[in-house]
């Protein structure tokens, strides 16, 4: 059982051991959350690096009644969107104007796939689609939150999400059935 | 299915995807808070150094500054007077000559501009005949007549023309401190000349009374003016008398014109001490060298019986020790009100009405009475409280509240073009001790008490201090530096004479709120 407490404490006190633990503990949870938001792992990575530079910076402000783990993820988070913000590979794709979409489906597929052919998936929407998914779907962000966080309308981001959403799924399916049949031809 | 389902099955599958980062993100990250980390330490000794550096900077300006200082303050401001333009007001024909230089035009403007004797013909206002050496930059004969009625002329380097910086038919001649640019390039002979006419006319002698006969003041700044070839190059052949009512009347030139008077609020943090030397203030524990109580003609008499106090005073007596504990510092601030007058551009009247609040520590026992009769002999109006020192020994605040009046002088070191204005300050504080709830040492009985009436009221005290000005463009510049004082007045009425001085050390502030 892992000390959460004792470990920040031992990391304010700038022990570079405790340092390496707590990077070691959440790198590869958190290089998952940032994967999900960039295109690239390169670029995941950047926001890793930076984001864990921030954890170390502002763990003074992390406050023992809430879940380690969680604090992380948020800053992770909160980096990505910068870095989507800033970078400016991502700046215009990261637009929210709304694109011309096929009609799909209203189900809820069953996910028979792992989470990182599904994270792939995701990283295949537009940037603004994928980064609004992100935030409501997996982090639960409400859309007025997002609307903040991103400087658009609760609307925008409702509707975006919906579009997202139904791409990804009509995507879900189409990778069930192509799947569905290799498995077929495989027999 | 339900509709956030989806969503669910989503965030569960996301909250098991784990990507195994390169061993690079970490030696990155390492990198960084490393970097981190040196730039922490640099920042805690930052304002050490910076301490350092000022008070290097302010012993080299104290210490090491040459004479120049007081030149390059000068400017020259004009001010033309009613009178001269009445007087004037018949000779149009002078409004081709007179046009004053305050400034130098560039560099372009000393070749170009013959020496010439110029006479003075109307000089009826005391300039004097006699002719004296001016520069071509003073008078000049290229001004245009609408140029001479409307607009100042302007001055641009290197072009071909005499180019006085204002002109005085122009009323709001702005000339502000602009620096002179070829003066740092011009032969020593040449600097000379500059500074003989410029002291020529600091001390009044015939140039300088023509000028001011005709009512040009003189001010302090940066930089003095190129008033003066050397040697007669050139005479003073005219004067602002002989300015046309057309372009004379109305007219005040003022020139880099300076609120004098500062009003703001101040504030200042530290350690205080009491002690019979500067030196104490450094000390962390300071012994007082007569106690407190040897002031006292009759020192009080405890009531004991074979070593244990009377027990219906409720007087308790442990061992009695030999000497008073050492008196250690403590905190030290005030606030108040401050007022600043410029005398000089670069000096300064100040005056503060603050509250000061001192206070020391010292171990001493446990309290025992506040009965004055454990005490006989001592003045019935003060109000006793009995300490020993014991074993459980206890820290005990000594603090003292004073109103102050510090009246100083604040002088600025520096130009403070480069770096921010340094100045010293210094001067005398008269302080009135409103509530004190320190206290004595009585020898003999080995006890603390109170007693506020042995104490001196009216405090004297002398002050001294480095200080920065910040945002000293800013309508409200800040002040903030070093500050020590050191009480010339005996703390306590003492008949053998020993001092025992409040004094302190720590940093000030003063905020200006309002100029005028």
């Amino acid at each position: 059982m892992i000390d959460y407490q004792q470990l920040v404490n031992d990391c304010l006190k700038n022990k570079p051991s405790a340092q390496r633990k707590l990077y070691e503990l959440f790198a590869e949870q958190m290089l998952g959350v940032c994967y999900r938001y960039t295109k690239s792992l390169a670029d995941a990575e950047d926001v890793l690096q930076e984001g864990f530079v921030k954890v170390f910076k502002y763990l003074h402000q992390y406050r023992s009644d809430g879940e380690l783990g969680a604090w992380v993820r948020r800053i992770m988070v909160n980096t990505a969107i910068n870095y989507l913000k800033q970078s400016s590979k991502y700046q215009y794709d990261l637009s929210f104007t709304d694109l011309a979409l096929h009609p799909v489906s209203e189900d809820n597929p069953q996910l028979s796939m792992q989470a990182k052919e599904l994270a792939n998936l995701v990283r295949q929407l537009p940037t603004g689609y994928q980064t609004v998914f992100n935030m409501h779907a997996v982090e639960g962000y409400t859309h007025v939150e997002i609307g903040e966080i991103l400087g658009i309308n609760e609307g925008t981001s409702r509707s975006q999400y919906m579009r997202a959403r139904n791409l990804l799924i009509n995507w879900i399916e189409k990778y069930s059935v192509e799947s569905k049949l290799g498995q077929y031809a495989g027999k | 299915m339900p509709e956030n389902d989806f969503e669910k099955q989503v965030q569960d599958l996301f909250d098991g995807l784990k990507l195994k980062p390169s061993d690079n993100v970490w030696h990155n990250v390492n990198d960084r808070i490393e970097k981190d980390k040196k730039r922490r330490r640099a920042i805690f000794w930052i304002p050490l150094l910076l301490l350092l550096l000022l008070g290097g900077a302010g012993a080299y300006m104290m210490w090491g500054s040459g004479t120049g200082e007081k030149a390059s303050e000068e400017m020259v401001a004009i001010k033309q007077t009613e009178k001269a333009s009445t007087e004037n007001s018949n000779n149009p024909a002078h409004t081709e000559q007179n046009t004053i230089a305050g400034m130098d035009a560039g560099p372009a403007e000393k070749q170009n501009t013959t020496p010439a004797e110029i006479t003075n013909t109307n000089n009826k206002d005391g300039l004097g005949s006699e002719s004296q050496p001016v520069s071509s930059a003073i008078i000049s004969k290229q001004v245009t007549p609408q140029a001479t009625d409307k607009y100042p002329v302007k001055s641009k380097p290197g072009k071909n023309t005499s180019l006085p910086a204002f002109n005085v038919a122009e009323n709001n001649v702005k000339t502000g401190g602009q620096k002179i640019g070829h003066i740092l390039n011009d032969t020593k002979e040449q600097q000379e000349g500059y500074k003989n006419f410029s002291k020529n006319i600091t001390e009044g002698n015939n140039a300088a009374k023509g000028f001011n006969g005709t009512a040009v003041q003189q001010y302090i700044h940066a930089q003095p003016f190129i008033l003066s070839w050397p040697d007669n190059e050139k005479q003073i052949s005219t004067s602002l008398q002989k300015l046309p009512a057309s372009t004379a009347s109305n007219s005040t030139v003022r020139l880099a014109k300076k609120k004098s008077w500062e009003f703001g609020i101040n504030a200042g943090a530290g350690f205080s001490k009491t002690g019979s030397g500067l030196s104490d203030i450094f000390n962390k524990l300071s012994f007082e060298k007569s106690t407190l109580a040897d002031y006292a003609t009759s020192a009080p008499v405890y009531n004991m019986n074979a070593g244990f106090v009377a027990s219906q005073n409720n007087v308790y007596l442990a061992a009695l020790p030999t000497s008073a504990t050492p008196v250690k510092r403590g905190l030290m601030w005030n606030a108040g009100a401050s007022v600043k007058w410029y005398v000089k551009p670069r000096l300064a009247l100040t005056g503060n009405f603050q509250y000061s609040y001192f206070s020391t520590s010292r171990e001493v026992g446990k309290f025992l009475s506040n009965n004055n009769g454990a005490f006989a002999g001592l003045n019935s109006s003060g109000r006793y409280s009995g300490y020993y020192s014991g074993n459980n020994a206890a820290e005990y605040k000594n603090k003292y509240h004073l109103m102050e009046l510090p009246l100083g002088i604040q002088w600025q070191l520096n130009k403070g073009t480069k770096l921010f204005p340094l100045q010293l300050n210094s001067g005398l504080s008269a302080g009135w001790l409103i509530n004190s709830n320190a206290l004595h040492y009585d020898k003999p009985t080995g006890t603390y008490y109170q007693d506020e009436s042995l104490f001196n009221k009216f405090q004297l005290g002398l002050y001294a201090g480095l200080s920065a000005k910040l945002f000293q463009h800013s309508h409200m510049p800040l002040y903030v530096g070093p500050y020590m004082q050191y009480g010339l007045s005996n703390l306590v009425k003492s008949s053998s004479g020993t001092q025992q001085s409040l004094m302190s050390v720590g940093i000030k502030t003063e905020w200006i709120l309002w100029k005028k």
